[in-house]
């Protein structure tokens, strides 16, 4: 579903056209990675309006930087690292004001993001609780957690987006994780105390019910 | 020394969140001994077992549509990064590739509307630009669009010594903004008739030289509303009786 579709001969063409002074080259190349970019960005930034501002700057960067572009990684690759850290230099500079966002459930980006027409109401719940947790994870963890976990990079190259060793990308995921496993078991179990909480099979009785239905 | 031999016996060192997420994440390169305390240890394993229940759903989350609303505005930001690459390239160098702007306006006609929403987003929205937008001549406008300056106040020397130079005495402008314009300036372009006019403003002045290199024609503009603003715009038009469709070298707002 995420499959990578990597077509950097065609990206490095963009660019090479873009440097020349073709005025439509940078528009195919982004119009070939903005989806992308924005899945990023929107679980990156947390909200849709941040994503966008941040999308938006990032979108100025790699015109800016195309020269500066060297083939040590795809230009998918480049593309993501700039989208990440628009994002996270928002964040960084947000950080400065109490304002939180979450994910608001009413939203028509959310709920776009996170419903889709078959699901159910079940499934729906537990995908909204893991939006929410996502965005309340340490901007670096769930960095790390939507580049590895939601878009399926390879953690090397999730490495190079995030510019950092490909342990830390572990590391951080390995946190990220966990406090969203807590999140769903917390949504399963309501009032329970997490730390002895003790569920050996509740996803596999999950899946044989709804696929029984 | 005691090995675990009961499925359920306690492991005195439960398996860190890394190695949990390891072991859910890619068992293959996990530790075999991992995965060994997993399967013994009630614990580890409820984990291990939420661990992947977390990684299916984030690996499940649908991938977002792109509002259209965000695809608009990457349209005009990448469209405003090209008036300003224009504007850098042609404000200080004389040497400007006057191909690559000719194919900048084949491309504002079609995507006009959005070259307008990022002028408006440059906050060069100014009411000049706006009615002149509006105007036939929309094509030139938008390349227009690659003003001097995002702020759309001239601030190259040259230029501005330009238009200080041909406007008329500043002490009298203040009460009376019918001022007539030096004889010298207008007698240069007085043969020209298609001198582009802008809604809302009357042409103060004309001044014809070289500007970087080519034929250029400095026409300076008032408020038709309010002749005795102290801020006048200026345009410098290609060629020496510019018309609608000339080319815009440069523009922006002075103070006189």
């Amino acid at each position: 579903m995420r499959e990578a579709v990597r077509d950097d001969a065609a990206d490095l063409e963009c660019l090479r056209r873009h440097l020349a002074g073709d005025r439509e080259a940078f528009g195919e190349l982004l119009a070939r990675h903005r989806g992308r970019m924005w899945a990023v960005a929107l679980r990156t930034a947390g909200n849709p309006e941040d994503a966008a501002d941040a999308l938006q700057d990032a979108a100025l960067s790699a015109f800016k930087a195309a020269g500066s572009f060297r083939q040590d990684s795809a230009v998918g690759t480049w593309l993501y690292r700039i989208t990440v850290n628009a994002c996270l230099d928002r964040l960084r500079r947000q950080a400065a004001r109490p304002t939180v966002h979450y994910p608001d459930p009413d939203s028509a980006v959310w709920r776009q993001a996170t419903e889709d027409p078959t699901d159910m109401a079940e499934q729906r719940e537990l995908r909204l609780v893991l939006e929410q947790a996502l965005a309340k994870l340490p901007a670096d963890q769930r960095a790390a957690v939507v580049l590895v976990d939601v878009q399926g990079l390879p953690v090397d190259e999730a490495a190079a987006v995030l510019g950092v060793p490909g342990g830390t990308v572990k590391s951080r995921c390995a946190r990220g994780r966990a406090k969203l496993a807590a999140s769903l078991r917390d949504l399963r179990n309501p009032g329970g105390d997490r730390d002895v909480s003790v569920q050996i099979d509740p996803p596999a009785a999950q899946d044989k019910k709804r696929g029984a239905r | 020394m005691t090995e675990p031999q009961e499925p359920r016996s306690t492991t005195p060192n439960h398996l860190t969140s890394d190695e949990l997420s390891e072991c859910a994440f890619s068992p293959e390169t996990a530790a075999a001994g991992w995965l060994e305390h997993a399967e013994g240890c009630a614990e580890c394993s409820g984990q291990l077992v939420d661990l992947r229940l977390v990684l299916t759903q984030l690996a499940e989350l649908p991938e977002p549509e792109l509002p259209e609303s965000v695809a608009i505005r990457l349209d005009a930001a990448v469209a405003r990064a090209w008036q300003e690459a224009d504007a850098e390239s042609s404000a200080p160098a004389p040497t400007r590739a006057r191909g690559t702007r000719r194919s900048w306006r084949k491309f504002a006609i079609p995507l006009g509307s959005l070259a307008l929403i990022a002028v408006a987003v440059v906050g060069v929205g100014t009411a000049l630009l706006h009615n002149a937008s509006t105007s036939p001549g929309s094509a030139s406008t938008v390349s227009a669009g690659a003003a001097p300056q995002s702020n759309g106040t001239i601030t190259d020397p040259a230029l501005a010594g330009w238009v200080q130079s041909v406007l008329p005495e500043t002490a009298s402008s203040a009460t009376s903004g019918v001022q007539r314009p030096k004889s010298s300036s207008m007698a240069e372009t007085a043969r020209c008739a298609t001198i582009p006019q802008r809604a809302g403003f009357t042409v103060l002045t004309t001044s014809q030289r070289v500007f970087e290199g080519e034929s250029a024609t400095l026409v300076v503009y008032q408020n038709a509303q309010e002749p005795s603003s102290s801020t006048v715009y200026a345009v410098v038009y290609e060629g020496s009786c510019p018309n609608s469709r000339s080319e815009i070298l440069a523009q922006g707002s002075v103070s006189r």
